[in-house]
């Protein structure tokens, strides 16, 4: 039996999907959150029927004819694949807008259940629904339910799965006179008159409303969201985050794991390069990396919480008015908040952008937004070059929205000349956010981190260590500089002279970032545990050998602000469509922090020391270069637009 | 040399094992979170 859960976007489906089957899957309090589709079984509290019940959650849509792509997924599952029984999900606080796409539903033929979800903000408010009056009107069932405290769930599964097998009597509007869309809501608003009392005044000044004349205002808005974005980074970055990372660092992974597998290695005798590979290799570049574990999740906790407050979505109007000036609009920041977790579902939730240009703008800047894995280069540069501070974090997040405007702008006047659409966005009413789902969220973020640090950045650490322990000719080799890795990285080091990075170690470390952008700390730990007596992970460490604070920031912006992880990229390349604009795509972000970091080593060794940075002469070509070949695009994009114009 | 062959075998199997679904997410362009959450189900 297969139960589709629709309705409009926000009204909860995620949040009732998360409930039917014991799934984890991500909720937000914005529209615009699930762009695919997820079947998962219901969970065995709700199996009521012998039959094994799917439940199948879709993307939120306002109409059956899709406008955007995500839309497209769910009209065509619902018209092609044929669920046995639609649920629809009602949200109670807009009541008459979600019953437009009911209406499209009930047109179907397929039985639906209407689920009037959200009962305690109805009840809040002091609304009063008539169910029957609602269900006579409709032709269907109608189940008033809170799909957050599971309230009302065993009714509306028991009435979906009693429905299955039976026929909808569809309701036609193709009689009605005048335009179908103005008189389907004519009749809607008519049928709300008998089932709803409304107490609550939609134009009255509410709580939110005044939260909002502050967060959201066109000045205060944007210093608003620093400040509070700041005190979220320093408290997992400096404070409790930073805390348990440390010592998970310091004391786990520094002295108690390692000192009991040395221990036992010698004392089985186990081969002392067996025994360097594992300790070294495998555990010490994993373990740098889990290290960061805390830090994330406290990171990912405070952000779910933002996030289900209804905070975020005030961020996608404050910056509106900014991307505009750029060619795109709030619509944008969705997929880059997404992307602050990870950059995949980031690049994937560009899918609700309708305009094609915007779409691959967004495509192309979102990456830029520091994302979870880019976080342990982050902590790790911040401690070692920058103790007690809390500016490092916050600031690579400003220079981030610096990126993506100017970035946009440049992108603009390269490629794009369409006006950016309108931005139209439905803002949830501030709540109290689920404690619950902050821990689900922070858990699943902490599941997924340990994986990849279990396969991806464990198979890449062990090789890391293999080829800085081997020679071309399979021989061990105890000088670094003589090993495989050393002449891979020699081939790239040249490229990054005029960014000031001098050394084969960090073209390696930066080569083996693009598989997975945490195997920038590993591989340092790799190397480094091999090569220097100093620990990682403490202020002035290890790595100060290879940078000045200067350089190690330019670093830190050359890892974060180039073309993210393989799995972004290829993410990228599926949602672009477009080989020559994934290629476009990729070039710009590879220049974008090229010349970042060339800008912050050699204009900030200027500033800061007086003098000029190493790779100085080298950086002045590549400037040089840069701006003949952007102005040269520029003209030839004006020279095309000139053309096209004419032609017309 | 026992205890190293051992050793080797367990870290050879948890390597394979790494190895599997390193190339099974990249492949997929899975991230750790879509590991988790199936976002990736793409068409």
């Amino acid at each position: 039996m297969k139960i589709a859960l629709a309705g409009n976007p926000n009204s909860g489906k995620t949040t009732l999907f998360n409930a039917l089957t014991g799934k984890t899957e991500y909720v937000g309090n914005w529209a615009g959150v699930t762009v695919d589709k997820k079947v998962a079984a219901i969970k065995n509290k709700y199996q009521i029927v012998n039959e094994p019940i799917d439940i199948v959650d879709l993307p939120g849509a306002y109409s059956i004819s899709p406008y955007t792509g995500e839309e497209a997924i769910t009209s065509d599952f619902v018209l092609e694949s044929k669920p046995d029984v639609i649920i629809n999900i009602v949200d109670g606080a807009n009541i008459s807008r979600s019953l437009f796409f009911t209406t499209q539903l009930l047109e179907l033929g397929i039985p639906v259940v209407v689920a009037l979800n959200k009962a305690d903000i109805i009840t809040k408010r002091g609304d009063i629904v008539n169910g029957h009056e609602l269900e006579k009107a409709l032709g269907c069932k109608v189940v008033t339910i809170t799909a957050t405290t599971e309230k009302g769930l065993d009714d509306l599964v028991k009435t979906a799965a009693h429905l299955v097998g039976t026929k909808q009597e569809p309701l036609n509007f193709n009689d009605l006179d005048g335009n179908n869309d103005v008189a389907r809501q004519t009749w809607i608003n008519t049928i709300l008159e008998k089932s709803l009392n409304k107490k609550h005044n939609a134009s009255r000044v509410n709580f939110s409303d005044r939260i909002d004349m502050v967060v959201a205002h066109k000045w205060f808005g944007l210093p608003i969201f620093f400040l509070i974005m700041w005190g979220v980074y320093a408290f997992s970055i400096e404070g409790l985050g930073g805390f348990l990372s440390g010592y998970l660092n310091d004391v786990v992974f520094g002295e108690v794991i390692p000192d009991a597998l040395n221990g036992f290695f010698e004392g089985v005798g186990v081969n002392p390069l067996m025994q360097a590979l594992i300790v070294d290799g495998a555990v010490g570049g994993v373990g740098a990396v889990i290290g960061f574990l805390p830090l994330i999740m406290v990171l990912f906790f405070c952000l779910s919480l933002l996030e289900d407050s209804g905070y975020m979505s005030r961020v996608a109007v404050i910056m509106d008015r900014y991307f505009k000036k750029i060619g795109l609009s709030g619509k944008s920041i969705i997929p880059m908040i997404v992307g602050s977790g990870c950059a995949i579902p980031g690049v994937m939730a560009t899918r609700t952008i309708e305009n094609e240009n915007e779409k691959r703008m967004t495509t192309i800047l979102t990456p830029f937004v520091p994302c979870g894995a880019k976080l342990p280069i982050i902590a790790l540069f911040s401690v070692v070059f920058f103790p007690n501070t809390s500016w490092v974090g916050p600031s690579i997040y400003i220079i981030a929205i610096g990126v993506i405007i100017i970035g946009g702008l440049l992108l603009k006047k390269l490629f794009v000349w369409d006006n950016t659409s309108f931005f139209i966005m439905e803002l949830p009413e501030y709540k109290l956010p689920s404690i619950k789902n902050a821990i689900i969220q922070m858990f699943d973020k902490a599941k997924g981190f340990i994986y990849k640090a279990t396969t991806i950045i464990l198979v890449m650490n062990t090789l890391v260590w293999f080829m800085q322990a081997f020679n071309w000719k399979l021989q061990a080799t105890e000088i670094q500089s003589e090993s495989i890795l050393a002449s891979v990285g020699s081939v790239i080091a040249p490229l990054l002279i005029p960014l000031g990075f001098v050394g084969w170690q960090l073209a390696a470390a930066s080569i083996t970032g693009f598989i997975a952008k945490e195997n920038v700390v590993a591989t340092f730990a790799v190397l480094f545990a091999m090569a220097s007596e100093e620990a990682l992970h403490v202020p002035g460490g290890a790595l100060s050998q290879m940078f000045t604070p200067v350089t190690a920031y330019a670093f830190l912006a050359f890892n974060l602000f180039t073309p993210p992880c393989f799995a972004a990229i290829g993410a990228m390349n599926a949602e672009m469509d477009s080989k020559k604009w994934f290629f476009r795509g990729l070039a710009f972000q590879l220049s974008v922090g090229y010349i970042l970091a060339l800008l912050i080593t050699h204009i900030g060794t200027l500033i800061i020391y007086g003098e000029t940075a190493e790779g100085f002469v080298p950086a002045i070509f590549v400037l040089i270069a840069y701006a003949v070949g952007v102005t040269f695009l520029i003209k030839r994009a004006n020279h095309s637009k000139t053309a096209l114009v004419a032609t017309e | 040399m026992i205890p190293t062959i051992i050793v080797g075998g367990i870290f050879g199997i948890i390597m394979l094992w790494a190895l599997i679904h390193a190339k099974r997410d990249l492949k997929s362009n899975k991230c750790a979170g879509c590991s988790v959450n199936n976002c990736s189900s793409r068409k």
